[in-house]
């Protein structure tokens, strides 16, 4: 057994130095790691802020036929160093080169370029990329020193103004404002990536490359239920009659009564969303969607509620009578039928027909304060729709609980009046009565479609408002209404609409009402045996005349019958109408 | 002109019913340990190089997966070959480790008289051979120690002893001068830094390590004032943050700081550091341990270091319980060459010394490195099967070699 050899001893020593070796290691590891890490860690923070965001694509809004509506490109802004631009006469000598490629004059290119303190000016946003192309030419041949050119993402909106409620837009502070901009901002957005470019912490290169962390996520694309095609019908129906009444605003919406989709949605004045800021006012909010944002007292197109309700609670049947005298006094405070004249003993229809105020308070009394509102708030009102565009407001109800509520309040609420809605809240509510009974959300947003796949939004029924068996009678009272009534301006040749007018007057800020001026509005479906559509015309102070019966009526009629053609729904498909034209 | 010596066992030799005959168990662990480490070091350090050189972020992994195939293959035969062998193999009654080592001597010296060698980063350190490159200096290290430990196990006595170490000596020096010609100063260094383990363990007279040891430094110093570079890192090296110096000669030094710093205790997670972005030179071989302390924090790099002391201890066991000699200076040499380099390499990212570009054996990516390392380790485990048990503490009892290299009685 041999004990260790005389050389093993040195071989010890070599162990103890290595160990020492290592403990130094140690010892400046702790060094490094903990006591010096943050002056170090700092110093790296500062050499890694060169860590910049890769701006994504923002998803692109497309109408039914996927036609866009809203694209993302990429365009350069030029931009200068003025500081690089110092002595002899570089600046002029750029300002001159640039002004003719950039379609500015060259003073105000010489007023930006001969700032020598500056590091930086923008000269130009979103140049065309024929532009960009010559710019980079110069660059590279170094007749173009100091400019550069940064890609930036640019929002367009191929058809201008067309449908700019409901689109919304991109502002330039890069946020998504109204509409579906503003709605669907996250998904439009996308998420940024990041991108590394190195500099060394005191000056020196680290290395030319730039490293991708992280790609950028594009943002969704957006399919509408909105069809351009009937948009474009719409807005201009709605600017030949805002001209033809003298009218000084106006909404119309088309929407599929049985899903919820909204088809077409405009209101006039509108702005073009690819030069928003030019229709910016001090005043008012410009860029709102009054279909959803404004909320008016809709008038007699409210009595289809209150009829709603009196029939599915069984307070009245279609063949209730009242006496129609012209007027009536209800808490105190006498109400007159439009026209100050009485129709004598009426049936419900009548009601509809003639558009009775006396009638609507009748009826409106039968059925009691707390069913009244029971029904207008199943119907939702006073709520918001949910409708997938930004800045709705939920209209105004006032309930028997509400200090401002008198026992007059039903009488007028029954006819429309002293209660606020939206546009598309009344909208929504007369499609339940189309679709059975059951309220939809409306919706404007169809497929969401990301680099995952599509995902597509399906119609959401809300709740049952009134029987199956009521909606069928309210309607075919509705179809009878629309034969008897005196008006037959709402009337399409060879096809069966139907549809109730309403003319409302428009309260003061003050109090009271507006002596001057309605509201025109028509509220109309077709085809009556297979619904399509439903529309809903509302014009703003016409000039011309006041009445729904004779402003906006007209302008379904156009409206419908362009949807007819547009659809390709047969002509005489029904002679429904014909028979009930008989029979009124 | 083949000639096989026989094998000389040690006449007590037989009678050790406690010698091993399996490899020590933390060294074997560590074979497998180290590289796998390195593995996953590399897959995170090496990807923006990777891509930007490539165009694949994980070209150089897939390669050193590859190279990690070949180096355990080689590791396993080094293993299963009996040490013995290398010093009784003799071409014309010169022994086998000679001509090894005057082959690699040779490759190099034509490596620096013509232009076969293949030039990459302002060095000529690699062979091509096809898609394949070998760098012959990280051979030389296991070959040179093969040929030192053969020549000291032979027995001398008085002055014959001391004419012995004059070849050797010599030889180190001239491996080291061609290796620092190339230029790589950190191999030759390391080539100096074995060599003189190997005279230290082979009893050189402390005298004569002394001057040596001074001859060594002195040619160091010349090779340093031969290139203005070399002094400006050592200038960088004494003076890191003076402005005078930040521009790329301290910057490695700098930027492995800031990946250290960075990492602090817990480190900033793997695969999650940014200084592997083109701020640390060569992130994915000399620079790994700055990587790894960026995202692991001293915990990792604690880790690493605690994985090579443990080889050393186990190492220097090996050594001073190897059967003979020529074992023990095996064993020192492969130890000092595989800690000493891991040592060198940690201190000069870690700024204790100035900066040289050496791999961390077995956690750099890089085939030759790897294969020489596990080449190493492979030898180091066959030495260990034959060491004899801790001697038991008796008096009186010196071991001293007959004519044959055995332990006298």
């Amino acid at each position: 057994m041999p004990p260790e050899s005389p050389s093993a001893v040195r071989v010890r020593v070599l162990q103890v130095f290595a160990l020492l070796a290592a403990l130094a290691i140690a010892g400046e590891l702790v060094w490094l790691h903990v006591v010096e890490s943050d002056t170090f860690s700092a110093l790296a923070q500062k050499q890694h802020r060169n860590d910049t965001q890769i701006l994504p694509q923002r998803g692109s809004i497309l109408d039914a036929n996927r036609t866009l509506l809203a694209t993302a490109e990429y365009l350069d802004d030029v931009e200068a160093a003025p500081n690089v631009l110092r002595g002899g006469n570089l600046a002029q000598t750029m300002a001159s080169r640039l002004s003719q490629l950039l379609d500015k004059p060259e003073d105000q290119l010489l007023a930006l370029l001969d700032q020598p303190g500056k590091p930086y000016v923008l000269l130009a946003r979103g140049v065309a990329p024929d532009v960009s192309a010559r710019i980079q030419e110069i660059k590279q041949d170094g007749q173009a020193p100091g400019i550069s050119l940064r890609v930036t993402p640019y929002r367009t909106y191929p058809f201008g103004t067309l449908a700019a409620h409901v689109i919304g837009f991109h502002s330039q502070s890069g946020s998504g404002q109204y509409g579906i901009e503003g709605y669907y901002e996250d998904l439009l957005q996308g998420a940024p990536g990041r991108r590394l470019s190195s500099s060394a912490p005191f000056g020196g290169e680290a290395g030319e490359a730039t490293w991708v962390l992280q790609n950028a996520e594009p943002g969704a694309d957006l399919v509408l239920t909105l069809d351009g095609g009937v948009q474009h019908i719409v807005e201009r129906e709605l600017e030949a009659a805002l001209e033809e009444y003298g009218a000084s605003s106006g909404t119309i919406i088309v929407m599929d009564p049985k899903t919820g989709a909204i088809l077409a949605m405009a209101s006039l004045p509108t702005y073009d969303a690819n030069h928003y800021q030019e229709f910016h006012k001090p005043s008012e909010d410009a860029y709102a969607n009054p279909a959803i944002s404004m909320q008016y007292e809709p008038g007699s197109t409210f009595k289809l509620i209150t009829m709603a309700g009196a029939l599915d609670s069984g307070v009245v049947t279609p063949s209730s009578t009242y006496y129609d005298g012209g007027s009536i006094e209800y808490g105190g405070v006498e109400i007159k039928n439009w026209d100050e004249s009485g129709h004598g003993e009426s049936d419900m229809t009548d009601l509809l027909a003639f558009s009775s105020n006396v009638g609507a308070v009748h009826v409106g009394n039968r059925l009691g304060k707390d069913l009244f509102y029971e029904y207008v708030h199943a119907f939702g009102f006073g709520a918001p729709t949910h409708v997938d565009l930004w800045g709705e407001v939920r209209g105004d109800v006032l309930t028997p609980q509400s200090p401002n509520w008198y026992p007059s309040s039903l009488a007028t609420n029954a006819y429309g009046q002293g209660i606020a809605v939206t546009p598309l809240q009344l909208t929504t509510a007369v499609a339940a009565i189309i679709n059975d009974g059951v309220l939809m959300r409306p919706y404007v947003v169809q497929e969401i479609r990301t680099e995952d796949g599509v995902e597509r939004v399906e119609p959401t029924p809300v709740r049952r408002v009134i029987r199956t068996e009521t909606a069928r009678t309210l309607l075919a009272m509705l179809v009878e209404a629309s034969g008897r009534s005196e008006s037959k301006l709402h009337r399409v040749e060879g096809y069966a609409v139907a549809g109730k007018t309403g003319t409302s007057s428009i309260p003061l800020p003050t109090g009271g009402y507006d002596e001057r001026f309605t509201i025109a509005s028509y509220i109309g479906f077709g085809p009556v045996e297979d619904p399509r559509f439903i529309v809903l015309v509302k014009i703003d102070r016409p000039t011309v005349e006041p009445w729904g019966s004779l402003v906006a009526a007209p302008v379904f009629r156009d409206v419908a019958s362009e949807l007819f053609r547009y659809y390709h729904i047969p002509y005489m498909a029904s002679r429904h109408e014909t028979a009930s034209e008989t029979a009124g | 002109m083949l000639r096989i010596l026989p094998r000389i066992v040690p006449a007590n030799w037989a009678d050790d019913a406690r010698r091993k005959r399996w490899p020590d168990v933390p060294l074997t662990v560590l074979t497998f340990a180290l590289p796998l480490a390195g593995l996953i070091a590399i897959y995170s350090a090496s990807i923006a190089v990777s891509y930007n050189e490539t165009g694949d972020p994980h070209f150089y992994f897939r390669r050193q997966v590859l190279f990690l195939l070949v180096s355990f293959a080689a590791a396993v035969t080094m293993f299963r070959i009996d040490y013995h062998w290398y010093s009784r193999i003799q071409f014309f009654g010169i022994s086998l480790t000679f001509w090894l080592l005057a082959a690699v001597v040779g490759v190099l010296v034509l490596m620096a008289v013509t232009d076969v060698g293949h030039v990459a980063r302002g060095s000529e350190r690699w062979i091509r051979w096809g898609p394949f490159s070998l760098q012959p200096s990280e051979i030389a290290k296991p070959i040179l120690v093969l040929y030192l430990a053969q020549v000291f196990a032979k027995p001398a006595e008085g002055l014959n002893r001391l004419a012995q170490f004059a070849a050797p000596t010599l030889m180190i020096g001239l491996v080291a001068a061609i290796v620092a010609l190339q230029p790589d100063l950190g191999t030759a260094i390391m080539i100096l830094l074995i060599g003189a383990a190997v005279l230290v363990a082979a009893r050189m007279p402390f005298l004569l390590l002394v001057g040596v040891t001074v001859l060594g430094l002195l040619a160091a110093w010349y090779a340093v004032l031969q290139e203005p570079y070399r002094l400006a890192r050592l200038r960088a090296f004494l003076d890191p943050f003076n402005p005078q110096y930040q521009d790329n000669v301290s910057h490695h030094i700098n930027q492995a700081f800031l990946a250290f710093g960075s990492g602090k205790i817990t480190g900033v997670g793997l695969g999650r550091g940014l200084q592997k972005f083109f701020y640390l030179p060569e992130p994915h071989t000399d620079t790994i341990y700055a990587v790894i302390g960026e995202e692991l924090g001293l915990l990792g790099t604690l880790a690493i270091l605690l994985l090579f002391v443990l080889l050393a201890w186990r190492g220097f066991n090996v050594a001073a319980r190897a059967p003979d000699l020529f074992g023990q200076l095996l064993a020192v040499g492969v130890t000092c060459g595989l800690f000493g380099q891991a040592i060198l390499n940690m201190a000069v990212v870690t700024g204790l010394l100035p900066f040289t570009g050496i791999p961390l054996p077995f956690i750099s990516a890089g085939g030759s490195s790897l294969l020489a390392s596990a080449m190493a380790m492979g030898l180091l485990l066959n030495v260990s099967t034959q060491t004899i048990s801790a001697p038991r503490k008796k008096k009186g009892r010196s071991w001293k070699m007959d004519a044959n290299g055995n332990p006298k009685p």
